[in-house]
């Protein structure tokens, strides 16, 4: 009884009574569950007195008492609390670094080996992580809460309660295809599963058009913002990505986009496979590792590391040799603030540096402002870069 | 690279996984534990553990047979102190005796699943359960929510035929019984 594998039995009983009690038992499972009552008499009889019970009533009453979210601030609390002397810890060997690269223009945040690091408690802003546009004409905010996700399953949409993230399940239809829109926010981060098993991530301040199911002959969806793709490969049916004035077309294949087209930012960068890139009337087939990208109206293209050009997948910003004002329209989108230069020549200032995008705004400020020229002023609705006194 | 990886992940799944479970998790322990604090203490120890942890994890069934393990082990660490007293022995009891400790944890599985539902009725008819497990009449509760009695009976009627909708296929006379008692 005291091994893993029994508590998970257990567990796993749990399950198959909740899905009993749903009428959602597959027939393996309805056979599962009547050999665990058939195996002892015990069982039986729990099994009726369950059903019997009549105290849900008090259960209820002490149940809905507990507050989950403040349960879980609490927690959090505790949490950091308990690893607190060893981050300051962690604080103090960065600054020491960063003395030791004075002369380098990058910083760095080092973090702490794995069992010892404690969650962060991030100053961003998370009201909802995205905004679903059905084509009715609905809007749905995807916010975690029930009823949302109530509405959402009613559509045949499957929302996994563990992570920010939609599944479409639809079958092929046959008729007219039926569009959805996913916004995500500033401060926002979303996956969608679309109906064919491609997956996307999005990051912050992305949209994404696609058909709640595909058509028989095609593959067709239409992003902006900044996307990771993992296509399902279907040679019968391609996929199109389109982007502005571009299009990415593949069949089978991993790449990550960004386009801004305010910002006249366009770019996809190959990890496996092979797509094909175009924008305007020009066009290339990208090998693995290389990114495409539009610059002065010209389609160009580069040999990149691909973990650093998506970082933002796994979690990371990835600066290299970024100018300054990249860098803070990164921390805009991410952080939901606003940044503003009271010195224009700032904004062509070089950062390169990794850091993990659960730390808060402070704290990446504060490092930026110990290893480099610039300074951080926070303002009622923005924060003011100034150059740093005295570093001249 | 792999770290930043995971905290994002892994939080993520954690804090959800906590929003989801910990009312259940609470109520389990409160079956040994009597001091609320100690009872918050076991549960925020057992949810760390998990979070030192996560990457062991395969599933969501897995991290609960973890906490119902450490829950258990804590208690009983607990009670093991306290057992001067009869109430704690007999505690104790229970959580040494296999079958018990099992029918324990099925029936808080079940219970925590039913309140999940009632949480997912429509406001007006939660309202009305709300106040009705808060021991008011039918008189009381249209007075406090300024609507009639009949009305009230009507969202009785709704908020039970809408939770019985869940049970569908089972169709279980005797389960029926306990939706019944709201």
């Amino acid at each position: 009884m005291n091994t893993d594998y029994e508590y998970r039995r257990i567990v796993k009983c749990g399950d198959l009574l909740k899905k009993y009690f749903d009428g959602e038992l597959t027939s393996s499972e309805r056979r599962e569950l009547a050999r665990w009552l058939w195996e002892e008499r015990r069982n039986r009889e729990f099994f009726q007195r369950l059903c019997r019970q009549t105290s849900l009533k008090t259960y209820y009453a002490s149940w809905r008492k507990i507050d989950p979210l403040k349960e879980y601030d609490l927690l959090e609390r505790r949490m950091i609390g308990k690893t607190k002397k060893r981050r300051l810890l962690v604080w103090r060997w960065a600054a020491v670094v960063s003395f030791l690269f004075l002369s380098s223009i990058g910083w760095y945040l080092f973090r702490t080996a794995e069992t010892e690091t404690s969650p962060v408690v991030s100053d961003r802003k998370d009201l909802f992580s995205a905004v679903l546009k059905t084509s009715d004409g609905k809007v749905i905010y995807l916010d975690g809460n029930k009823e949302s996700v109530f509405q959402l399953e009613s559509r045949g949409v499957h929302v996994s309660d563990s992570l920010k993230e939609l599944v479409y399940q639809t079958p092929l239809t046959e008729d007219s295809l039926i569009w959805h829109q996913l916004d995500i926010p500033r401060g926002g981060e979303y996956k969608l599963v679309l109906s064919d098993g491609t997956q996307v991530w999005l990051n912050s301040e992305s949209t994404i058009r696609f058909p709640v199911s595909f058509a028989r002959e095609s593959r067709e969806i239409s992003v902006t913002g900044e996307v990771y793709l993992e296509v399902v490969h279907d040679t019968l049916r391609p996929f199109r990505v389109k982007a502005g004035e571009g299009c990415v077309e593949v069949l089978g294949t991993a790449f990550g986009m960004t386009v801004y087209p305010l910002d006249s930012i366009w770019s996809t960068t190959l990890v496996q496979g092979s797509v094909r890139a175009s924008w305007g009337d020009q066009s290339r087939v990208l090998m693995p590792h290389r990114k495409v990208f539009v610059k002065g109206g010209e389609l160009l293209e580069k040999e990149v590391d691909v973990e650093n050009e998506l970082g933002w997948v796994q979690g990371i910003f990835v600066f290299e040799h970024e100018p300054l004002e990249e860098v803070v329209k990164k921390l805009e989108r991410w952080y939901d603030v606003e940044f503003r230069f009271n010195d224009d020549k700032l904004r062509k200032y070089l950062f390169t540096g990794k850091v993990s995008r659960d730390v808060g705004i402070k704290q990446i400020l504060e490092l930026m402002e110990r290893m480099n020229i610039v300074s951080f002023e926070q303002k009622e609705n923005f924060i003011l870069i100034k150059e740093k006194a005295g570093h001249f | 690279m792999e770290q930043s990886n995971r905290d994002i992940r892994y939080k993520r799944i954690f804090q959800a996984f906590h929003q989801n479970h910990v009312r259940l998790f609470y109520h389990f322990a409160a079956r040994y534990v009597d001091d609320t604090e100690v009872v918050r203490d076991i549960v925020q120890d057992a949810f760390i553990s998990v979070w030192q942890r996560m990457e062991e994890f395969e599933n969501e069934e897995h991290i609960k047979a973890f906490i119902y393990k450490t829950i258990r082990n804590r208690s009983m660490n607990y009670l093991r102190d306290k057992q001067v007293e009869q109430k704690h022995r007999e505690k104790l009891s229970l959580l040494q005796h296999e079958e018990e400790f099992q029918e324990h944890i099925l029936e808080e599985e079940a219970y925590d699943y039913l309140c999940r539902k009632i949480e997912q009725l429509p406001e007006m008819q939660k309202k009305v359960i709300w106040l009705h497990v808060d021991g008011l009449s039918n008189e009381e509760i249209a007075r406090e929510l300024n609507i009639t009695v009949n009305t009230v009976l009507t969202h009785k009627q709704r908020a039970r035929a809408i939770l019985k909708k869940y049970l569908n296929d089972s169709s279980d006379i005797l389960f029926l019984a306990l939706i019944f008692s709201i």
